[in-house]
């Protein structure tokens, strides 16, 4: 029987394109700057909207956008300022992030299966209106993507020289902040907040290995990013695991034998 | 539009500038006119990468005024007329990028906001790396190039707005023999045939010695602005000056071990804090 008959799978499926392109697209820029954990802060950070969504009864997703995009623009600024003890103050606010989202959780009743599906992915169960939303949100992302390409790049490279040309650095920081937040918002419902940061920085760590160039970098980890979901959802459905780990635990063995092709090929190149 | 002919490309004046409690600039003066090629010159601690980046509003001076082209620094915007070369690139664990991609990077203000690249961009880019010499490397990614190949990228990037003032600082800083003659030939080619200005940032004069025509020397103030003199550049009685402030303060982006050659450039990867 086809898996692809049953509607959930369906939806479960584009929910995992979607996320498995638009993840590394916004990572790329991350770990360029070498910012390459901050969606994972970003991520504990939005577990506190989660649970204050659900302690108030309104979307959990929509709080958990709002909560990371205040703190996507809070780091940014604490990184601007280059502010000594800088990583500090992060911590403070992702573990701040974290006990927030657990203390909220508790007063309300809600440490259930509920939670959980935000912390650690529910692809299977995502409806037509997520789908909806992961799908608009999507397109923002690529589409912002597509119109500050050149910005993003000369940001991304070289902060200092892409100001001294004339960049609007900060205006670019900021946004680029925003997409990550919505990212994590976005990758939230198919890999989990724990896992969402994975999704935007493995693929690339594979991408820079198969490319050369910035743009090929980007198209190579978008293609891993999405060969990973599909074939972690699918392995997920036959040997009945949980599709969010299954999915990064996937993009991590691509990434290794993408490794292990390069070691190889630099061997070669020395012994010739 | 801008500043009528003949008026300073860049005038600093009174400017003070302290990092973590500490007086890194005292009182700097200091106008660069159009044509002109600059050398400052001073040792680690000096202050030299500070005042640049605090001309290229990079930095904000405590007081005093920057001014560009006429503009005080906040309110300056005809970036495409400055081009700055930084010490080196930024290429280690990062994600790849070609030759041309960084080359043409430096032209994306230029372009504009929501806009994208046309063929006179795609045209200006190839020129600059034509005029560095790198047309033949294009699209291999930076990080395979030598330390003096991705020098010149830097200077590409630098010249895609067609700068009227170059600012360049420690450019020869870990570059071997060929690579640093390559670098003065640019650079005269840039300052005689473009007829740009220069505002050259070194420990010394080094290898553009015969293209300087003005040396200022900087140990917090500036302790001499004139032509250069003899084959260090400055008067005898300045030398030992120069040399007796090798353990001065730190200042940022100037972090210890960075004038002392190639075999510091391990250390330099780790980037910025």
């Amino acid at each position: 029987m086809n898996v692809l008959s049953y509607g959930f799978m369906r939806h479960a499926l584009l929910a995992v394109i979607v996320v498995g392109a638009v993840a590394p697209l916004i990572g790329i820029y991350l770990v360029q700057k070498r910012l390459a954990l901050i969606g994972d802060g970003l991520g504990h950070v939005a577990f506190a909207g989660v649970a204050a969504g659900l302690l108030a009864g309104i979307s959990p997703v929509g709080v958990a956008l709002a909560f990371a995009v205040v703190g996507a623009l809070g780091i940014e600024r604490l990184r601007a300022s280059r502010r000594a003890g800088g990583d500090l103050a992060l911590s403070l606010f992702f573990y701040g992030g974290i006990s927030a989202g657990v203390v909220l959780a508790s007063a309300g009743g809600n440490f259930n299966a509920n939670l959980l599906g935000y912390l650690f992915g529910s692809v299977l169960t995502t409806s037509h209106a997520d789908l909806v939303v992961v799908g608009v949100l999507g397109l923002v992302i690529v589409g912002t993507v597509y119109l500050l390409a050149k910005e993003l790049f000369a940001t991304s490279f070289d902060e200092e020289a892409a100001r001294v040309s004339g960049v609007p650095v900060g205006l670019v920081n900021g946004l680029l902040a925003v997409l990550v937040a919505v990212t994590v918002a976005v990758g939230m419902r198919v890999v989990g907040l724990l896992m969402v940061a994975a999704l935007m920085v493995v693929p690339v760590a594979s991408g820079r290995l198969l490319a050369s160039s910035f743009k090929g970098t980007i198209f190579a980890s978008m293609a891993v990013g999405v060969t990973s979901g599909i074939m972690g959802l699918f392995l997920a459905f036959y040997l009945d695991f949980a599709p969010g780990g299954t999915i990064v635990l996937v993009a991590i063995a691509a990434y290794g034998l993408v490794g292990l092709r390069d070691r190889l090929r630099r061997r070669r190149e020395v012994f010739r | 539009m801008l500043t009528a002919t003949g008026g300073p490309l860049l005038e600093l004046s009174g400017v003070h500038y302290a990092y973590e409690g500490a007086a890194v600039l005292q009182g700097v003066d200091l106008a660069v006119a159009p044509g002109e090629f600059v050398a400052l010159v001073g040792t680690n601690g000096s202050g030299k990468t500070t005042l640049l980046k605090v001309a290229l509003g990079l930095l904000r001076a405590r007081s005093g005024t920057v001014r560009l082209f006429g503009d005080p620094v906040d309110r300056f915007h005809h970036w495409a007329r400055i081009g700055y070369v930084p010490q080196r690139m930024a290429v280690a664990r990062g994600v790849p990028a070609t030759v041309r991609e960084v080359v043409a990077s430096g032209r994306a203000a230029r372009i504009g906001l929501l806009r994208r690249a046309k063929a006179e961009d795609r045209s200006a880019v190839a020129k600059c790396l034509a005029q560095v010499g790198l047309e033949e490397t294009a699209d291999r990614p930076v990080s395979e190039l030598s330390g003096g190949q991705q020098q010149r990228v830097l200077i590409a990037r630098a010249l895609t707005g067609g700068p009227d003032l170059v600012m360049l600082d420690e450019p020869t800083a870990g570059i071997d023999q060929i690579g640093q003659e390559r670098f003065v030939e640019l650079l005269r080619m840039l300052n005689v045939e473009c007829g740009a200005a220069v505002l050259l940032v070194a420990h010394d004069l080094g290898p553009a010695a015969p293209l300087v025509t003005r040396v200022v020397a900087l140990s917090g103030s500036i302790i001499y602005d004139g032509p250069p003199v003899g084959g260090t550049g400055l008067p005898a009685y300045l030398l030992p000056e120069m040399h007796g402030h090798e353990h001065g303060g730190h200042e940022p982006g100037e972090r210890a071990g960075q004038d002392r050659g190639p075999s510091a450039a391990g250390e330099r990867e780790g980037g910025r804090p």
